[in-house]
């Protein structure tokens, strides 16, 4: 195997994560509203604040700075492993991130779980059972779930599950109990694609050559599906997964917001709303590195599933 | 004489968009213990899909007719079973296009282990055994080294031999090769005559050899059936035939060959969806006339072991 390809890829990967932070601190920079008045406001309450303790209150953040030199100022703590304090919560940046990632961690694996399973699942025995009635089920059910949004799923989840039968919390966080519903709800909606992929995998490698090989050497269907197909089925597969997971960690906001849920997405939209430079700022960035660790890890899972990857010949198919 | 595969009327059809397609019709031979019989005709004959028939290999939906009697028993008639046990260990299938033909994410060594677990019965210590000497008798130079390759780092002759090797795992007493030397060129289709040659001392196997090549079939076969649209118009001892074609169908293809001046036949094969009512080669012979557009021919005797299907032999 090769190593400096992969090496290569990580370190464009951890630019790409540092522009996307610059971009949003250039956006934020340039949209309407001052950070430290909005933020007194919000302490003292809408009473109105005096210009000057405005101003002290900026000096003290560093927001008096130019946009460049703040940018910069940023950087170089990053580099040594300071991302700052968040103008609102007052702790370090990182803490706060780290606090609301299980939450946000645990609902995408769960919610990726789902899918997989679902979309797995359904595409395998849909395509093993091809034209009958699992198979028209099942693309009855896929095409619903591409096109029922998932924050109107999550509002009828929310009403029938925890409002009319009371089986999970609406507003307090319980940990996994709070989990349960919103990772449904986001994996019934992530699995259609999955199932699709599955489906057309299964169906398309059960014409190729080899499949017929196998069979001719007196493999029974079994066989044939778990040893030659899965294996082959498992490519898009695996790029599916991975970029629902790294959607579902970043990606998740709208549910969040819903499920009324301790995590990142919540966190970081309220961030926004205040303008808090050091929180949206890590928060950007700490989520683009997880986006390259996983991408990092999806590759070399390519890797070692089809060796025609190793040989740079997959972008030739 | 004493047959091991008879083939009794054996036809097969597949529903298309246009229409069905007759692709093999009415076909009858036989082959007998220890002899070579090549199914020789041009692209889209039908005679791929009579190789897959034989081992029921085509997808559900195929319509097959007619016996295929091996060893006396007919394959057709089984059950899914029973023609498992036969895929592989009574008769190997060598499929075309090696590149398809192997899986691209499983290495040589797992996908010949697993033959030799199935066909052979062969497990651990001594099924590897077995395939470094398989592997090494098809004059593969460092059988080790083979084993962990995957199918994209062989070339195109290995990849065939690599196939060949898979099909010798259940040693078996038939074997059944498509186009085994398709898209090859001529030095690498010595070496599949070789080891097909290598094959068939190695298993004592009679087999059915499927080509388009005319030159391979005559180095391998010792007897040859010629398929057009679908059904046999001559057959008989693969010398015989190069010596004396007498369906106008093979000295055409003879006369098409580079070495007897590359003189290209005309036209192309009817559709196998439309069948013309009378000969099927007429619109193509030099020689038809109106009573062969008018009355499909059957297959006559013309001399010891040789029958055509032309009214010229009447």
């Amino acid at each position: 195997m090769k190593a400096l390809p992969i090496l290569k890829k990580l370190l464009v990967s951890v630019l790409t994560a540092l522009f996307v932070s610059f971009l949003t601190y250039g956006l934020l920079y340039i949209s309407p509203g001052d950070p430290a008045e909005l933020l007194l406001t919000e302490k003292m309450g809408s009473m109105g604040v005096q210009k000057e303790v405005v101003q002290r209150y900026a000096e003290q953040l560093g927001l008096n700075k130019g946009f460049l030199e703040m940018y910069r100022d940023w950087f170089v703590n990053m580099l040594h492993g300071d991302l700052g304090t968040s103008y609102k919560t007052g702790n370090p940046v990182l803490t706060d991130f780290l606090s609301r990632l299980g939450c946000s961690a645990q609902l995408a694996l769960l919610s990726t779980a789902i899918s997989l399973v679902l979309g797995v699942g359904l595409g395998i025995l849909s395509a093993r059972r091809r034209n009958g009635i699992i198979d028209r089920l099942t693309r009855f059910f896929s095409a619903v779930s591409l096109s029922v949004p998932s924050f109107w799923l999550a509002i009828l989840f929310l009403w029938i599950f925890a409002m009319k039968l009371g089986w999970f919390p609406i507003a307090d966080y319980q940990g996994i109990r709070s989990l349960i519903l919103p990772g449904v709800v986001m994996g019934v909606s992530g699995c259609a694609g999955l199932i699709r992929v599955t489906r057309s995998g299964v169906l398309d490698n059960l014409s190729e050559g080899y499949v017929v090989t196998a069979r001719a050497r007196g493999l029974n269907d079994r066989q044939v599906f778990l040893g030659h197909v899965l294996k082959n089925v498992m490519l898009p597969v695996v790029t599916m997964v991975t970029s629902s997971l790294i959607a579902h960690i970043g990606g998740s906001v709208i549910i969040e917001n819903i499920f009324s849920l301790p995590g990142v997405g919540n966190f970081l939209l309220r961030a926004l709303r205040s303008k808090d430079f050091p929180a949206i700022l890590g928060f950007v960035f700490l989520m683009g590195m997880i986006v390259v660790v996983l991408t990092t890890v999806a590759d070399l899972l390519y890797l070692a599933i089809d060796p025609r990857v190793r040989e740079g010949m997959y972008e030739k198919k | 004489m004493e047959e091991l595969l008879k083939l009794d009327h054996v036809s097969t059809a597949f529903r298309s968009r246009s229409g069905l397609v007759k692709a093999v019709c009415d076909v009858n031979f036989t082959v007998a213990p220890g002899q070579i019989v090549g199914l020789v005709g041009e692209t889209g004959c039908g005679k791929s899909v009579l190789g897959q028939t034989i081992l029921r290999l085509l997808p559900p939906g195929v319509e097959q007719s007619g016996r295929i009697l091996f060893q006396g028993k007919d394959l057709m008639t089984m059950s899914e079973e029973e023609i498992r046990a036969v895929r592989g260990k009574k008769i190997a299938y060598i499929n075309q296009n090696p590149t398809e033909a192997l899986n691209p994410v499983l290495k040589i060594g797992t996908q010949l282990l697993e033959s030799l677990r199935v066909c052979g019965g062969l497990r651990g210590g001594e099924a590897r055994r077995q395939a470094l000497e398989i592997l090494a008798s098809l004059s593969f130079d460092d059988p080790e080294e083979i084993m962990n390759k995957y199918p994209m780092e062989l070339s195109g002759g290995m990849k065939q031999r690599a196939l060949t090797a898979m099909a010798m795992c259940g040693k078996p007493p038939f074997l059944i090769a498509d186009e085994p030397t398709k898209g090859l060129d001529a030095l690498i289709r010595g070496q599949v005559i070789e080891s097909l040659e290598k094959f068939v001392d190695f298993t004592g196997c009679s087999g059915l050899i499927i080509t388009h090549d005319l030159k391979f079939a005559r180095a391998m076969c010792d007897t040859l059936a010629l398929m057009y649209a679908g059904e046999i118009v001559e057959c008989g001892p693969a010398k015989k035939l190069f010596s004396m074609p007498k369906h106008p169908y093979l000295s055409a293809l003879l006369a098409s060959m580079p070495q007897n001046g590359m003189h290209v036949l005309k036209g192309s094969s009817c559709s196998l969806i439309d069948m013309p009512e009378g000969c099927r080669f007429a619109d193509r012979c030099p020689y038809a006339d109106g009573e062969c557009r008018a009355r499909h021919p059957e297959m006559r005797s013309v001399g010891e072991d040789r029958m055509v299907r032309c009214r010229r032999y009447d």
